[in-house]
């Protein structure tokens, strides 16, 4: 019966759960055996009015592109590519599932360029960190587009 | 169609069976001794000559023994300071005569306004706080009785004036006696809660011998016999008031007793007689003070913290009802040292006298004490090993002496001039508890203005509780049955469903668990209302403090939503329920006024506790949540209060990587638990058993939390063994169609076209429709078939069958073995006779053809 009924994506809630009231956009990454994950959660809302096109124009190929241009991930000063596997709208939000190609065995350094939604006011990203047995969490916004932190 | 596990329907009842007393508040005897110093009170120094005083050894042996409290060396100002809760250099009464002035809010008026006139208030006894004498200002300050005296002792304890009420009489009777008797005729007659203050003029001068039956002492010659006398009268005067109240009202009162000075020079021991009462040593200001009684746990037990006779006020207030941020004015409140052994983080106590036209005070902390006057004269003093204060330190001190009479002066210059800010208390102008010298620039303030109401309910509330073996299991669509707000559209709430199972019968854990993880992120719900609304009090992202330079949360300060609430930015968008929608669903974050309503109109601001607790929902370990009022542990239900309270002085942070600047409660680490300050513990909850009804029938649970008016109003933890469907990834909602919108999924709905079916539907009997989706259908045959009655059954041979109504029906009668015996028509009675012994069965049928069957059997 509970196998029945309890059918939902995995993701749904997550650990975390931005507030509507404020425009949030959030990237939650996480290592997984020696590669790194990142689950990315979009108001569709935010996300169609930021682009400019309509719920139902929302797809992976789409997602994929613009994260590519609104994002850059580095690891130990190196780049890596972002690869989305899943996106699914769940009630108000779009849900990102993707890894970094790259295996990343051991982290020291990382930066990261964050543009998304920058044009929708007040926008905020917020990115969570899972590694080395530490979190370390950030807002980013228009005002401040590039963080880097040190392990 | 759930036709494939064991449901229990939900069982909705309106009140629970069992009946709970209800004394919101506690009375409050206060006892004031004239004159009574620790040389001659049993607990504190041994004498050879000791008054025997059985009834104030036991109250003192049943409850906590402070050590160190600190009076006015006179009597008018420590009762100016108890009624006032301030030092003497803030009312200006600090020797007698003296008078207490209006513009300083005494206890009983404080009280008035703090419990909204719930208590009756009473002094009986030495008044002496009225210069000129005002017969008329007790009742000026708010005391509802008064009667006693005015003047500092009697002239005659068997021939003294008595004012009663702003009139003066005299009395005949031995005044400690006659006190005595106003005290017992004024309780008798309090049918609320009550607050005496009983200001005994004994064992003051003048000495004179009591009657014979209210002493031990054989000694009576000098004064010092005749006072210890007096002593002994006062105790057993003290055990007549006391035995004539009824238990229950013994049990539902505090019982304080205090001296208001030392022990006159004349009868004083142990101490030197210049140390003695009007002195600021030790043997003048050094009183005894217990407190034993209702909600008094430590038991037997002594308490070294530094205290003032100012702390009543404060006290007092508390045990009424009032939570104070340490305390109010120059008092601290003792309260939670009644049940919890802690250090008052006071390292300083003051007192002040005007010893003929020199005015004087004195400071000390756990070791030291100094005394200053305005002449310049000073003392310095170890007390902790020198309490007879023979060896002034002054001109032989070390450095490190020096420093502490350097900061112990400073200290008393503040007091004298400001507020301290190492008392503990919120007072003056302070934001927080001493929060002095407060240099950050941050935006510090607070916002408890929630956004209101705005819609009325458009979609269903689903709360669905039933039993699945050893779990409570909670259907739910989260969507609330009450009125609501949001600031944005995206905000309206929408249905989200949930089927969460917790324990049937929890136990406590060995553990307590957190709402958020150790990393600060929330992990979990706390609970779900009865309402099917989820309990989800944990701040999110972004309501965290910020690094502005790297945008690095700080998860150890998130923002308290129910005190950063409002429609702006950086606000919480909390509506009338103090609730708002995430990505989770509509959700409560705090007091949710506009449900509880619903349930109980005027409970979320009453005082007064309704007959049974409103049970609102459960947490996630399975132990059910109160809203505000609930058993204490005696089984009498109040209102049961939080015992947090803003942590004292500045904030650590440097306002860069954490947050500087007072504790207002901006923060959810602005607060700290202090045990003893209210009722529950640090989960909001209390070890007392309460019996609900529930879907399994009425329950008895030893554990339950409390949704409070004041921080945290939901609790931020768990006692028992929480269910993993409340936490953070296991809590995704179900998916699935609810076709005909009964905020049923389809796989709980045993019909989804039919709004009027589901498992909350009424059943109707007798349509052969199962409307509650319990899998049992009443037909209409079911029906008939109950009310067709039989007669005599078993018979001699004659029998009758009644028909339920007018219709016409048909009977036939056959053997066991099939054979059609006879048959006969008629409506409402048919009679048959004469059949032999015999089993057999009876064809009942209607005109459509419906048939049911009957037996009978002949004997």
């Amino acid at each position: 019966m509970k196998a029945l009924f309890l059918l939902s994506t995995i993701f749904l809630s997550g650990i975390f759960t931005p507030t509507h009231e404020i425009p949030l956009a959030v990237f939650h990454i996480t290592a997984s055996g020696e590669l790194l994950e990142v689950d990315i959660t979009f108001d569709v809302e935010d996300y169609s009015k930021s682009l400019g096109i309509t719920t139902a124009e929302i797809n992976l190929e789409g997602v994929q592109t613009y994260l590519n241009e609104k994002t850059i991930f580095q690891f130990n000063a190196q780049v890596a590519s972002l690869t989305i596997s899943e996106v699914r709208i769940v009630r108000d939000h779009i849900k990102i599932k993707g890894s970094f190609r790259e295996a990343i065995k051991s982290i020291d350094t990382i930066k990261i360029e964050n543009n998304c939604l920058n044009n929708i006011p007040r926008h905020s990203n917020v990115i969570l960190i899972d590694l080395n047995d530490d979190s370390r969490d950030f807002r980013m916004h228009n005002k401040r587009t590039v963080i880097t932190l040190n392990y | 169609m759930i036709k494939n596990y064991y449901l229990t329907a939900l069982l909705i009842f309106i009140s629970s069976l069992t009946l709970y007393s209800q004394q919101n508040r506690p009375n409050i005897l206060l006892i004031i001794a004239d004159d009574l110093g620790i040389d001659v009170t049993n607990g504190y120094q041994q004498n050879d000559r000791m008054p025997t005083t059985p009834v104030l050894d036991a109250l003192r042996e049943n409850g906590l023994t402070f050590t160190n409290t600190w009076a006015a060396p006179q009597c008018t100002p420590s009762r100016a300071a108890i009624m006032s809760g301030k030092y003497g250099i803030n009312t200006g009464v600090m020797r007698p005569p003296g008078n207490l002035d209006l513009t300083h809010q005494s206890l009983f008026s404080k009280i008035a306004e703090a419990t909204n006139a719930e208590y009756a208030g009473a002094v009986i006894g030495k008044w002496h706080i009225s210069s000129p004498v005002d017969y008329d200002h007790p009742m000026q300050h708010g005391i509802d009785h008064y009667e006693g005296l005015f003047t500092a002792q009697v002239a005659d304890y068997y021939s003294w004036d008595k004012v009663e009420n702003g009139v003066l009489t005299t009395s005949d009777e031995y005044v400690t006696t006659d006190l005595t008797n106003a005290a017992i005729d004024w309780v008798a007659n309090q049918d609320t809660p009550w607050f005496l203050w009983l200001a005994h003029v004994a064992p003051h001068g003048p000495f004179h011998v009591p009657p014979s039956d209210l002493y031990t002492v054989s000694d009576t010659d000098d004064n010092l016999g005749k006072y210890l006398a007096a002593i002994e009268a006062m105790d057993q005067e003290i055990g007549r008031l006391l035995s004539s109240m009824s238990q229950e009202t013994r049990d539902n009162t505090v019982i304080i007793f205090i001296g208001d000075n030392g022990t006159p020079g004349g009868v004083i021991q142990n101490f030197p007689a210049s140390h003695s009462k009007a002195s600021m040593y030790e043997g003048g200001v050094r009183v005894p003070f217990f407190i034993s009684g209702k909600g008094v746990s430590r038991v037997n037990e002594v308490d070294n913290n530094l205290c003032h006779v100012t702390d009543l006020y404060a006290t007092i207030l508390e045990l009424t009802g009032e939570q104070l941020n340490g305390g109010i004015h120059n008092s601290r409140s003792l309260k939670p040292l009644l049940s919890c052994e802690a250090e008052l983080n006071r390292p300083y106590v003051y007192t002040d006298y005007r010893d003929g036209n020199v005015l004087t005070w004195a400071v000390r902390n756990e070791v030291y004490k100094f005394i200053e006057d305005e002449n310049g004269n000073l003392e310095f003093y170890n007390i902790a090993d020198d309490i007879l204060e023979a060896n002034n330190l002054i001109g032989n001190m070390t450095m490190q002496e020096e420093d502490i009479l350097d900061d112990m002066r400073a200290e008393a210059q503040i007091i004298r001039t400001a507020w301290s800010c190492n008392d503990g208390i919120q007072n003056g102008n302070e934001i927080g508890i001493d929060d002095c010298d407060d240099e950050c620039t941050g935006n510090n303030s607070t916002s408890t203005t929630n956004i209101g109401c705005c819609e009325i309910p458009n979609q269903p509330s689903v709360f669905y509780e039933y039993i699945e073996g050893a779990t409570r299991r909670i259907y739910t669509n989260n969507f609330p049955n009450h009125d609501y707000c949001y600031n944005s559209i995206n905000q309206m709430p929408s249905q989200v469903y949930h089927d969460f199972g917790v324990d049937l019968n929890p136990t406590l854990a060995d553990e307590m668990t957190n709402v958020v993880r150790n990393n600060g992120r929330p992990a979990r719900y706390f609970g779900v209302a009865k309402n099917g609304v989820i309990f989800a009090p944990a701040p999110a992202a972004p309501f965290i403090f910020e690094n502005q330079n790297t945008g690095e949360f700080n998860w150890d300060w998130v923002f308290e939503p129910i005190n950063n609430q409002g429609s702006g930015p950086d606000l919480v968008g909390l509506d009338c329920a103090s609730a708002h929608t995430g990505p989770q669903g509509y959700h409560y974050h705090g007091n949710m006024f506009s449900y509880v309503e619903n349930e109980i109109s005027g409970i979320s601001t009453t005082n007064v506790p309704p007959s049974t607790p409103l049970h609102i929902g459960w947490a996630s370990d399975g132990f059910p949540i109160l809203y505000r009022f609930g058993p204490d542990s005696d089984g009498n239900i109040k209102e049961l209060r939080s015992s947090f309270q803003l942590k004292q002085g500045l904030r650590p942070g440097d306002g860069i990587t954490e947050p500087c600047g007072a504790y207002t409660g901006k923060y959810t680490a602005d607060y700290e638990f202090i045990c003893g300050k209210g009722d529950l513990d640090e989960c909001n909850g209390i070890q007392a058993p309460v019996t609900l009804n529930t879907a399994n029938g009425e329950q008895t649970f030893p554990y339950f939390y409390v949704i409070t008016t004041t921080f945290p109003q939901i609790p931020r933890c768990l006692m028992g063994n929480v269910s993993d469907d409340f936490e953070n990834g296991n809590n995704d909602p179900l998916m699935g169609v609810d076709q005909d919108n009964d905020g049923f999924l389809e796989d709980f709905d045993c019909d989804d076209n039919n709004p009027n079916i589901n498992p909350l539907a009424e059943e109707i009997e007798g349509n052969d429709i199962d409307e509650n989706c319990d899998g049992l259908i009443t037909s209409v045959s079911d029906l008939v078939a109950e009310k067709i009655i039989v007669s005599p059954n078993p018979s001699n041979g004659d029998f009758s069958i009644q028909l339920p109504n007018e219709e016409l029906m048909s009977i036939t009668v056959f053997s066991t073995d099939g054979k059609r015996i006879t048959s006969k028509t008629g409506i409402r009675e048919i009679n048959f006779s004469g059949f032999s012994p015999g089993l057999y069965l009876l064809q009942i049928s209607s005109a459509d053809g419906a048939s049911i069957y009957k037996k009978q059997i002949v004997q």
